[in-house]
């Protein structure tokens, strides 16, 4: 039976103009969104690494920097910098404990929460805390969905930063040749309801940000069903970088590819120009 | 867009799909909208470019284009990108001009539409212009089936008492019936 009303909303809809713009413009569009977006969110993103960098740092300054230390609150984080030696960890380097309050008050709740929960995996990589680090901090945030530059709609996100400290450059770099084997073994794992539909690895912050040895980003992407109707999604995403005995690992849940690359970007260049004395001292 | 695809082959499988939903999801979006054709464009050709820009995650969806509907509706229904996009159409379209004017008939279609309550509305087009089944509906607005029939019923109910309308609404799980030729 051809139904009246929806007769009568396909000539409508029908005789409405097609001024769509061609696939191209809408292309260029994006990559045009994407640039003004870096630019414009230039400044939340810059606040956002230096909230991750600084509630890590804090908190392993806070807390003496035993392994295995999950991240704490800020409130652990000290006044004053203390050098005992040994590590990066084991000093401020950065700011001191007034200015993190500082920033830490004024944080782009609107974008991420830092939650009470500590890290835990989000998909199938060996918990960072496991990888023999000597120190180590960490912590875990949520991307809500009324995030301002939220694209996807779709998922709120969950997200872990680990700050990795080797006594030796060789384990770290065995640590990011590991992380990454994992993941493409992760990748290969068959999970009936959870086909992947898209898989990719890539290494080009290695070119962008010249003190980094070590990179790679990679996302698995699977379906959140197997019905073929779903319009959810399970987006893992993995980026870890090496510069010396440092080691930063990123992994989110649901956010998308872009979103982690581009924050661990930055993230991994605050940080890196944030701790080149000690890394480069303790090398 | 790294990866191992190669960029060229992902940039021509989108814009195979843009040129064939494009429109359509288009025309939807403006029934959505109230018959705010501007808005409708300006919400749709962000969605696409959000689906452009993670394409690779989008195109293994089961259905990308309820992926970039939703996106556009969700964009559209925010009252803060509502504000946002009448500035930004008017600048990117320049003067809007006005598309030909619609029949009689279309315009009341449009106008009993637009009173009823958003979620009856969104039901109704996915529906009867999106030719979705119930199911799909109830899968694309993260409702149950009974609530989708039941925004059916009532939302086909208020539009008859516009429209004078006096047909029987087929809730059954099935997509509605119409002509393929000419979309």
């Amino acid at each position: 039976m051809t139904d009246h009303l929806t007769r009568s909303l396909h000539e409508a809809a029908d005789a409405l103009p097609d001024r769509s713009p061609a696939a191209a413009q809408v292309r260029h569009g994006a990559e045009r969104a994407r640039r003004i977006r870096r630019a414009v969110g230039g400044a939340t993103a810059a606040s956002l690494v230096v909230l991750v960098v600084l509630v890590a740092i804090a908190v392993i300054a806070g807390s003496g920097g035993g392994r295995g230390t999950p991240a704490n609150s800020p409130t652990t984080i000290p006044s004053q910098s203390s050098d005992s030696g040994g590590g990066v960890f084991t000093s401020d380097p950065l700011l001191t404990g007034a200015e993190w309050n500082d920033i830490l008050d004024h944080a782009p709740t609107e974008r991420t929460e830092r939650t009470t929960a500590t890290p835990r995996p989000l998909d199938c990589i060996t918990d960072p805390h496991r990888l023999g680090a000597a120190q180590e901090r960490s912590a875990a945030y949520l991307q809500p969905d009324r995030a301002a530059f939220d694209p996807a709609l779709l998922e709120p996100a969950r997200m872990n930063v680990y700050a990795l400290w080797f006594t030796n450059a060789a384990d770290a770099a065995a640590t990011v040749t590991r992380l990454r084997q994992e993941l493409v073994a992760c990748q290969a794992q068959t999970r009936p309801n959870q086909p992947v539909t898209s898989f990719t690895l890539a290494d080009w912050l290695m070119s962008v940000y010249p003190r980094i040895e070590q990179q790679f980003a990679g996302s698995i992407a699977r379906k959140a069903g197997a019905s073929g109707q779903d319009t959810k999604i399970n987006a893992y995403s993995l980026t870890v970088s090496r510069a010396g005995r440092l080691v930063i690992v990123f992994e989110s849940l649901n956010g998308w590819s872009d979103r982690p690359q581009n924050t661990v970007g930055l993230l991994m260049n605050h940080a890196l120009a944030a701790l080149s004395p000690q890394v480069a001292r303790t090398r | 867009m790294e990866g191992r695809e190669g960029g060229a082959g992902l940039a021509a499988e989108f814009d195979a799909f843009y040129t064939s939903s494009a429109s359509r999801v288009t025309r939807q979006l403006v029934m959505l909208t109230g018959g705010n054709l501007a808005e409708a464009e300006d919400v749709v050709q962000e969605a696409f470019e959000r689906a452009w820009s993670r394409w690779p995650v989008v195109r293994g969806l089961g259905s990308p284009e309820a992926w970039v509907r939703t996106v556009a509706r969700r964009l559209a229904v925010s009252r803060w990108r509502r504000a946002r996009n009448a500035a930004v159409a008017w600048r990117r379209h320049g003067p809007l001009t006005e598309p030909p004017p619609l029949d009689a008939d279309h315009v009341a279609l449009i106008a009993a539409l637009t009173a009823l309550p958003e979620t009856q509305r969104v039901s109704i087009v996915l529906h009867h212009l999106a030719d979705l089944s119930v199911t799909q509906v109830a899968l694309e607005t993260g409702q149950s089936v009974s609530a989708v029939k039941q925004q059916l019923v009532r939302g086909r109910a208020a539009m008859a008492a516009s429209l004078a309308d006096t047909r029987t609404i087929d809730t059954g799980d099935s997509a509605p019936s119409y002509p393929k030729e000419g979309r």
